[in-house]
């Protein structure tokens, strides 16, 4: 499903001096996986997520998704992938302050003109459901838990029934329960709807939800585990 | 005194109010014309020309006559003219700092909406568009002021200049209303359009860092 090869991301704080996020990096994730991504602080491991998600263009190497070049796609084509195949999960909290937990979980369908209002509420209902706040939909995110907004947020990942879930530390800012049913909710999701989950998280405990772990360091890949 | 006839009617239909004796202006009644040349022309020969063809009519040539009137109003308006023209150029900058802070502030809004599958134009044609509704929430505010200022301090300004303080009709104003209205929008539109493009042409991942 995703191929990345020779993969790097350099940034440069000058002239002189560059950070190599990521370096010379390959790795290939087939459908229906689930990918722990694990690393310290600084080791690229978001950098790599980005890369995954053509969210930044790599400084070389080529970015494969189901066969075709990431970087070689119109903005509106990326746009469209990013929109119909992939969802994201943030480690900040993402969702907009002025809309209700239901208007942010629909917000996606207004860049797909396959939804109409009509289906993209029931939707939306339906998901705040599975999440498990069909109680909370019209709600604003400044009256939810941390918890509860990052459920939000997986709901309005999965809105437009995407191929791939990435999710960026998406635990971080929780307490240990709630971390416990985040991921046991990505797990379920996983189980249920077979989708490819790729996770970034500093944290080698939570290594045992995946079916596959990497962990990085200073830019590269330097041992990867199948459960 | 030359007033256009439309300001002679309206002083003649406000008299009878104001005035210790009523002015009476006959419909359709011409007691002089103000003929103005283009640049260039004999004023001696349109004279001759006009009593060649009118017969009755006696024109008078008064070169001299609002020669340094003339000029003393095209410096007063050359003046207004480029004090308005650095206030729009400032005005224009402040906005572009301004809409540029506010649009920094919430780089992590477009860059989440970017992932989600905002194209760059979306996302650019969204921050012009607010800036937009804001020039002309700007532009509405300012004019509305601007009349309220003018209704409660009309007779002082009167009293200040010792002249009477006549509105252009309404049609006039109307029209200068709406050409306020445009330049304030083009003015924001204009300032809003390199921060807009700057954060809708930032890779996503970039837009979301701290």
């Amino acid at each position: 499903m995703i191929q990345l090869e020779k993969v790097s991301k350099t940034y440069w704080m000058n002239k002189e001096n560059a950070i190599h996020a990521v370096l010379e990096t390959s790795l290939e994730i087939k459908k229906g996986e689930f990918l722990i991504i694990t690393g310290r602080s600084g080791s690229g491991k978001t950098t790599l997520l980005n890369l995954i998600a053509g969210l930044t263009r790599p400084s070389s190497g080529q970015v494969f998704l189901d066969g075709q070049d990431l970087w070689s796609l119109s903005d509106q084509q990326q746009s469209l992938i990013r929109n119909r195949k992939l969802g994201f999960i943030f480690q900040f909290p993402s969702l907009l302050p002025s809309l209700t937990a239901l208007e942010n979980v629909a917000l996606p369908t207004i860049f797909n003109t396959d939804h109409t209002k009509g289906t993209a509420t029931p939707r939306a209902v339906e998901l705040m459901e599975t999440v498990g706040l069909n109680d909370k939909l019209n709600a604003y995110p400044r009256q939810l838990s941390a918890g509860q907004q990052q459920r939000v947020v997986v709901a309005r990942a999965l809105l437009n029934q995407p191929e791939l879930l990435l999710a960026d530390e998406p635990t971080s800012d929780l307490d240990e329960q709630t971390e416990t049913e985040i991921m046991d909710m990505f797990q379920q999701i996983h189980i249920i709807t077979g989708i490819t989950i790729i996770l970034v998280t500093h944290s080698t405990q939570l290594v045992r939800y995946g079916s596959q772990s990497i962990h990085m360091s200073r830019g590269m890949i330097d041992s990867s585990v199948h459960n | 005194m030359f007033l256009t006839f439309e300001t002679a009617q309206d002083i003649a239909r406000l008299s009878p109010q104001l005035a210790l004796q009523p002015l009476v202006i006959p419909q359709d009644s011409i007691s002089s014309v103000l003929v103005r040349l283009e640049p260039g022309t004999d004023p001696m020969a349109v004279s001759a020309e006009i009593l060649r063809q009118l017969p009755g009519v006696t024109p008078i040539t008064s070169p001299n006559m609002f020669q340094a009137y003339r000029q003393q109003m095209n410096g007063l308006l050359a003046s207004i003219l480029l004090v308005l023209g650095i206030t729009l150029v400032l005005s224009g900058l402040l906005i572009g700092l301004v809409f540029s802070m506010a649009a920094n502030e919430r780089r992590r809004e477009v860059g989440v909406l970017r992932a989600m599958g905002a194209t760059r134009n979306f996302v650019l044609r969204s921050l012009l568009l607010e800036a937009s509704i804001l020039a002309l929430e700007g532009g509405l505010a300012g004019i509305s002021l601007t009349i309220l200022v003018i209704f409660l301090f009309r007779n002082l300004i009167m009293h200040s200049f010792g002249f009477p303080f006549l509105l252009p009709n309404l049609g006039l104003l109307l029209i200068e209303i709406l050409v306020g209205l445009v330049l304030a929008l083009a003015c924001v539109t204009l300032a809003a359009m390199i921060p807009a493009y700057r954060i809708s042409h930032m890779e996503p991942a970039l837009a979301m860092r701290e």
